[in-house]
C-alpha cells in the first residue's frame, strides 16, 4: 500500500523545533480567521441595518481592531487566495467543522468578486472600513464585471487603504459550472472505462489518473460545493452504479471533509467511495437488474458483492496505487452498527471510518433514485428523514448527524415553494449555521407558474424598507409530482 | 508591487521588463542545471547544494522584488509571459516536459518561500523525476504536498485528455429553450398551504428573528469566531477521536485481516487461492519487517479456518494447508532465522509466538534460539514453547537434540522426564549414543526419576560406562522394583573379582543398591563380599568389607542377621567388630 502523506513534513517538523515561531503562527491563523468572522458578520449587519446603526458600527469598530492588531504584530493583513488556499499573512489558514462556513465565506466572496488578495494598509479608517464592507455587500449583477464594479465602488468611496488584487485570468476558471460538471461526467467516463477494463481483461486500470481526477473533484468541491451537490441530482445516467458511484464519491469526499478529513485523506475516501460497488461487476446481470423483489438465493448472491468488490480490489495489478480503505469501503459499505448488515465477519471486529461514512452516501444516493424495483423514490428531505430514524442501528449516528448538517435542512436540489408563489430550487445551502432554513433559491417560475431562468437569490436579504425578510420558504414540493428533473436545472447552469 | 510584464509603450517599462526577463531566464537556468545535478548527486550532495542555495538565494531576491515569479510551461520550454526564456526538446532530460506531460501550465512562487519549503520542491522534483513517467505525475504530488508559497496552474483538460479514450464521453445535456418555457400550476394541496404556510411561516420567521437579534453586544469579544454548531462539544470530541483511531489504525494489521475475512468469505476455490497467495505475499511482507503479531494472528486465523472448514471442502483444505507448509518450509524458516540474527525482531513475544504457532518444523530454530539467548526470562520462555510443541510430537522433539547443543539437550531430557508419554523412556534411550557427559548425566538423572523396570534396564546399560561418575551415578539412580535379573546383574558385578578394583565410591553405590533390594540374595552376596575381607586382606577389599557390613545393619531381615552372625568371628578384627557392633545395633 502506498503512504499518501510519502515522506515526512520537514517544513513542519522544523518549526515543530520553534516553539515561538510556531506560537506566533497559530496566533496569526486565530487572527486571521477573527478577522474573517468579523467582515463575515459586519457584512450581515451592514445587510439588516444602516450604516450609522450603532450595532453595525460596532461590527466594523471590531473588524477594524483586529484589523490592526493584524498589522501591530505582523506588519501586514494580507489575505490571499492561491486555488483555494487562503493564507492570512505567510500562514495557511486552517478550517475545522464549527467555522469551515468562514472558510466557505470568504472563498465565495473573493471568486465571485475575482479577488486574489485582499489588503489591508497601516493608515486603514474606519470610514473605509465601513465603505468597503458596504461597497462588497453588494449585490452582484450577472452582468457586472465584478471587480471593477467594486473597484469603482471603492474609488467612488475614497478608500485607499484596502487594496483588492484581481485574481490571475488563468487562474481563474472561465466557467467554473462548466469546468465542475465536465468533472462529473469525466468521473462517470473513467469508471465505465475502468469497469469496462475489468469485464473485458484488457490493459490497466489507471489508477494514477483516478487519483488525479478525485484531487480535481476536491478542488471543485472546494470551489463550487453546492453546484456538486447540485449534480449529485443527476441519476441513472448511462448506467445506474458510475452514476451512483460517481455521485457517493462525491458526497462521501464532502462528508468527510466536514468532518476533518485532510485533503490526502479525502482523495483516498473519494478512490474509496469511487470503487465501492466494483464488485457489482460480478453478479449476474439478471440479479442486478431484475425489477421485482429479489428471491433468497438471488439476495444472497446480492450479498456477495462487497466480498466479490474486495477481491476484484486486491488483485487489480495497479493495487499498490490504491489505498487501504478502499478494500475496506468495497467490503463493508452494507455493514451496519447493529451488526445485522453483510457480510459477516468471521475475526475483525472493527469497520472502518471511511465505510462508515460511504455507507451513509450510498444509502442516501440510492434511495433518492429510482430503480426498477423500487416504486417510489424518496426526495432528498425524505431521505434524510428516512435516515435519522435509522441512527444509531443502520448508521453511525455522529456521521449521519454532520451528513444532515451538511445537507442542510433543506438540501440543494431541494424544490421548494416560496411564500410569493414562486417555485424555486435550493442552489446553496446558507453556510452560517444560522441560516439552515434560509438557503440560497434559483426560481424556476414566476409568481403566476410561469417556468422562468431566475436569478438565484439569498433567502436572507432583508427588505430594506420592511426590515424583513424579503422571501421564504413555505414547503418543499415534491419535483415528481409537477415532473421536474431537478438536475435538469444544475445542467443548464453550466451551459 | 510589481507583478506583470508591462504593456508596451513606455521605454522606462520596456527596460524595466527586460531586466525581469533577463532575471527570471537566469533563474531558470539555475533551475535546470539544479535539475541535472540532481539527476547525477543526492540531494545532499555539494554540487546540488551550491546550485540550489544559488537558486534559493535569486528566487528570494526576485520575490522581493517581485512578490511573485510566475513560470510559464509550454511543451519544451519555459515562458515568462509570451517571451520563451528557455527551450529543451530531449524528452528524458527536458525540464520543461517534465512539468508539462502531467498538464501544469503555470509555476508560481511566492514572497515568504521558506527555503525548508524550497528543499522540499526540489526532492520531489529529484523524486518524481526518477520514477517511469507511468508512475509519476509531479501534478498529482505537487497537489499532495499543497505547498504554501509555490503553487502551480494544471486545468483539467489534461484529465480530458488521459479518460476516455476510444470511448465516447457522454454528457446530459439540457434544452434550456424547453426547460424555461411553460407554466407550473400548484395543485390543490400545496395552494392550501401555500395560504395557510404563507401567515404561519412569516409569524414564526418575525418571531424568530425579534428572538435572535444577529448582531453581537456592543464591545463583546469572542475568542473564538462564531462556531454556532450543530454538535456538542462532546460530539466534537468523539469525532476528533474517530478520526485519529483511523489514522492510527495499523495499515498492514488491517490489510491482513481484510485478506482474512475475504478467505473466510470467498466460496470460489480459483478466487480463493489467488486471495490466499495474496495473504501470503503479505505475510511474508511482515515477516520481513518484522512484524510478528500481526503475522501470528494471520497464521492464528488461517489455522482455525482450516479446523473450522467441512472437509469435503478438499480444494480449499488444499490450498490452506500448502499455505502453512510454505510459512513453515525450509526456505521460510531460514528467514525467520536470518531475521533473529539480524536482530530486526520488533517484539520478541511475538516472534517466538509465532514460531510456536509454526509447530514442529520451528523447534530447530527454538532450539538455536535456545543455544544463543543469554536472558535466562527468554531461555525459559522458549524452552515452554519447545515443550508445548515437543509434548505433542516427540519424534520432532527428539530431532531438535544433539550432542553439540547439551544445554538444550538437557532441556529436551528434562522435558521427556515430565511427559506422561508412554514413549518417553525408549526416547531417553537415544541419549545413550551422546558422548557429552552432561547430556548423559541429565538422561540418568530423568530415568532415575522414572523408577520402572524400563529405566532401571537403560540405566543399567550406563554401568558400563568408561565414566566412573556416571556409572556410579546409574547405579544410584537404580530402584529396585524386584527384577531378579537386575538383582542377578548388580550381585555378579559385586562378586567379580575386579570389584574390587573399583573407586570406593562406585563400590558403596553398588552395594548400597544391594542393600535397597531388602533380599535374601542380595544379603548372600553382601555375606561373599564381607567374607573376602580376610586377615592380611588389602585394605580396599577391607574397606568392601566393611561397607557391606554397614549395609547388612541397615537390612532389617533374618538374612541379614544371619550373613552378619556368620561373620562375628572374621579373622580380619575390623571386620569382626564391625559384625558385632551391626548385630547390637539391632534392637
Amino acid at each position: 500500500m502506498n503512504d499518501p502523506k510519502g515522506k515526512p513534513d520537514r517544513i513542519a517538523q522544523n518549526r515543530s523545533s520553534h516553539p515561538e515561531s510556531r506560537l506566533t503562527e497559530i496566533q496569526a491563523i486565530k487572527l486571521g480567521i477573527e478577522i474573517i468572522h468579523r467582515f463575515n458578520r459586519a457584512i450581515r449587519m451592514s445587510k439588516i441595518y444602516d450604516p450609522n446603526n450603532l450595532i453595525f458600527i460596532c461590527q466594523v469598530r471590531m473588524l477594524l481592531h483586529n484589523i490592526n492588531n493584524a498589522l501591530e504584530g505582523y506588519g501586514k493583513a494580507e489575505f490571499s487566495l492561491r486555488q483555494s488556499l487562503l493564507l492570512f499573512n505567510k500562514y495557511k489558514l486552517k478550517f475545522g467543522y464549527a467555522n469551515y462556513y468562514l472558510f466557505q465565506f470568504i472563498n465565495e466572496e473573493f471568486q465571485k468578486r475575482d479577488i486574489g488578495e485582499l489588503r489591508f494598509l497601516k493608515e486603514v479608517k474606519e470610514h473605509e472600513l465601513t465603505n468597503f464592507v458596504l461597497a462588497f455587500a453588494k449585490k452582484i449583477l450577472k452582468t457586472d464585471d465584478p471587480h471593477e464594479e467594486l473597484l469603482r465602488c471603492m474609488e467612488q468611496s475614497q478608500i485607499e487603504n484596502i487594496i483588492a488584487e484581481k485574481i490571475p485570468l488563468h487562474e481563474k476558471l472561465k466557467n467554473k459550472e462548466r469546468a465542475t460538471k465536465k468533472i462529473f461526467f469525466l468521473s462517470i467516463t473513467h469508471l465505465k472505462e475502468i469497469f469496462q477494463q475489468d469485464e473485458q481483461k484488457t490493459g490497466r486500470a489507471p489508477l494514477l489518473t483516478t487519483k488525479r481526477l478525485m484531487q480535481s473533484i476536491f478542488n471543485h468541491l472546494t470551489d463550487n460545493e453546492s453546484f456538486l451537490y447540485g449534480l449529485t441530482n443527476i441519476k441513472n445516467f448511462d448506467e445506474y452504479t458510475l452514476n451512483h458511484s460517481v455521485n457517493v464519491c462525491v458526497l462521501s469526499v464532502s462528508l468527510g471533509k466536514k468532518l476533518g478529513l485532510d485533503r490526502n485523506e479525502l482523495v483516498d475516501l473519494g478512490l474509496s467511495a469511487f470503487f465501492h460497488d466494483f464488485g457489482k461487476l460480478d453478479i449476474p446481470k439478471e440479479v442486478l437488474l431484475k425489477p421485482g423483489k429479489l428471491s433468497e438465493e438471488e439476495r444472497k448472491i446480492m450479498e456477495q458483492h462487497p466480498h466479490f468488490g474486495a477481491e476484484k480490489l486486491v488483485h487489480l495489478k495497479e493495487f499498490s496505487y490504491l489505498p487501504l480503505p478502499a478494500l475496506n469501503v468495497a467490503m463493508e459499505h452494507h455493514a451496519r452498527e447493529d451488526e445485522a448488515g453483510y457480510p459477516k465477519y468471521s475475526v475483525k471486529k472493527t469497520i472502518n471510518l471511511y465505510s462508515k461514512i460511504v455507507k451513509i452516501t450510498d444509502v442516501f444516493d440510492a434511495i433518492t433514485t429510482k430503480r426498477p424495483y423500487r416504486k417510489n423514490d424518496f426526495t432528498r428531505e425524505e431521505a434524510l428523514n428516512f435516515m435519522l430514524e435509522r441512527s444509531g442501528t443502520e448508521f453511525d449516528p455522529l456521521i449521519l448527524k454532520i451528513f444532515v448538517n451538511m445537507m442542510g435542512a433543506l438540501p440543494v436540489g431541494t424544490l421548494v415553494l416560496l411564500n410569493t408563489s414562486e417555485i424555486g430550487i435550493v442552489y446553496e445551502p446558507n453556510p452560517d449555521p444560522k441560516h439552515v432554513i434560509r438557503p440560497k433559491v434559483k426560481p424556476i417560475t414566476d409568481r403566476e407558474g410561469n417556468k422562468l431562468d431566475g436569478d438565484i437569490e439569498d433567502l436572507t436579504e432583508i427588505d430594506p424598507v420592511t426590515k424583513q425578510y424579503k422571501k421564504f420558504i413555505i414547503k418543499s414540493l415534491d419535483p415528481g409530482k409537477y415532473e421536474i428533473k431537478v438536475s435538469d436545472y444544475f445542467v443548464a447552469e453550466a451551459a | 508591487m510589481k507583478n506583470n510584464i508591462s504593456p508596451p509603450g513606455k521605454e522606462n517599462s520596456r527596460e524595466s521588463d527586460r531586466e525581469k526577463i533577463k532575471t527570471v531566464a537566469e533563474i531558470v537556468q539555475i533551475l535546470v542545471k539544479t535539475f541535472s545535478q540532481m539527476k547525477i548527486f543526492s540531494l545532499e550532495h555539494e554540487n546540488v547544494q551550491k546550485f540550489s542555495d544559488q537558486l534559493y538565494d535569486k528566487i528570494k531576491a526576485y520575490l522581493e522584488e517581485y512578490w511573485k515569479l510566475e513560470i510559464g510551461i509550454e511543451e519544451f520550454s519555459f515562458a515568462l509571459g509570451d517571451n520563451i526564456i528557455y527551450t529543451d526538446e530531449q524528452i528524458i532530460k527536458s525540464l520543461p516536459f517534465f512539468f508539462f506531460k502531467d498538464g501544469m501550465k503555470m509555476l508560481y512562487f511566492y514572497k515568504d518561500l521558506e527555503k525548508e519549503e524550497f528543499l522540499d520542491f526540489l526532492e520531489i522534483i529529484q523524486r518524481d523525476s526518477s520514477l517511469p513517467p507511468e508512475e509519476s505525475d509531479i501534478v498529482s504530488t505537487f497537489w499532495e504536498r499543497d505547498f504554501t508559497h509555490i503553487r502551480y496552474y494544471a486545468p483539467d483538460e489534461h484529465l480530458e485528455s488521459k479518460i476516455g479514450a476510444g470511448m465516447e464521453v457522454m454528457e446530459y445535456e439540457v434544452d434550456k429553450g424547453k426547460l424555461f418555457s411553460g407554466k407550473i400550476e400548484l395543485d390543490q394541496e400545496d395552494r392550501q398551504a401555500l395560504a395557510k404556510g404563507s401567515g404561519l411561516a412569516r409569524k414564526i420567521l418575525q418571531e424568530e428573528q425579534e428572538a435572535q437579534p444577529e448582531d453581537s453586544e456592543p464591545g463583546e469579544e469572542s475568542d473564538i469566531p462564531a462556531a454556532s454548531s450543530a454538535l456538542t462539544e462532546s460530539e466534537l470530541e468523539k469525532m476528533k477521536h474517530l478520526i485519529q483511531e483511523n489514522r492510527e489504525t495499523p495499515q498492514d494489521q488491517e490489510l491482513l485481516a481484510l485478506l482474512i475475512e475475504m478467505i473466510y468469505l470467498e466460496e470460489r476455490p480459483d478466487k480463493f487461492s489467488s486471495t490466499l497467495h495474496t495473504l501470503e505475499e503479505c505475510l511474508q511482507d511482515m515477516i520481513s519487517k518484522g512484524e510478528f503479531a500481526i503475522a501470528s494472528e494471520t497464521i492464528f486465523s488461517i489455522q482455525k479456518l482450516e479446523q473450522s472448514l467441512d472437509s469435503d471442502l478438499v480444494k480449499k483444505k488444499d490450498s490452506i494447508e500448502k499455505f502453512l507448509q510454505n510459512t513453515r518450509n525450509e526456505s521460510a524458516l531460514l528467514d525467520l532465522k536470518k531475521i533473529y540474527q539480524k536482530d530486526k525482531v520488533k517484539d520478541q513475544n511475538a516472534y517466538l509466538n509465532y514460531l510456536r504457532l509454526t509447530g514442529p518444523d520451528a523447534l530447530s530454530l527454538l532450539g538455536y534460539i535456545f543455544e544463543e539467548e543469554q536472558s535466562i526470562d527468554v531461555k525459559r520462555k522458549v524452552m515452554n514453547i519447545i515443550e508445548e510443541i515437543g509434548t505433542a510430537d516427540i519424534p520432532a522433539l527428539m530431532k531438535t537434540a544433539d550432542n553439540s547443543r547439551p544445554e538444550l539437550t538437557k532441556g529436551i531430557i528434562g522435558i521427556l522426564s515430565s511427559s506422561s508419554d508412554k514413549r518417553a523412556i525408549q526416547y531417553l534411550a537415544n541419549f545413550f549414543s551422546y558422548k557429552n557427559k552432561e547430556i548423559r548425566t541429565e538422561t540418568i538423572k530423568a530415568l532415575g526419576r522414572f523408577k520402572t523396570t524400563a529405566s532401571n534396564k537403560i540405566l543399567t546399560a550406563f554401568l558400563s560406562d568408561q565414566d566412573e561418575g556416571l556409572r556410579i551415578l546409574a547405579v544410584n539412580n537404580l530402584h529396585f522394583l524386584g527384577e531378579e535379573s537386575l538383582l542377578e546383574h548388580i550381585s555378579k558385578i559385586v562378586l567379580d573379582k575386579t570389584f574390587v578394583q573399583q573407586n570406593l565410591a562406585e563400590r558403596k553405590a553398588y552395594l548400597d543398591f544391594l542393600g535397597q533390594t531388602q533380599k535374601s540374595e542380595a544379603c548372600r552376596s553382601l555375606d561373599t563380599v564381607v567374607k573376602k575381607g580376610r586377615l592380611f586382606s588389602r585394605v580396599r577389599t577391607v574397606e568392601t568389607s566393611l561397607h557391606a557390613v554397614s549395609v547388612l545393619a541397615s537390612i532389617d531381615t533374618p538374612a541379614a542377621l544371619t550373613a552378619l552372625k556368620a561373620n562375628v568371628r572374621s579373622r580380619n578384627k575390623k571386620i569382626r567388630s564391625a559384625c558385632r557392633s551391626a548385630i547390637k545395633s539391632i534392637p
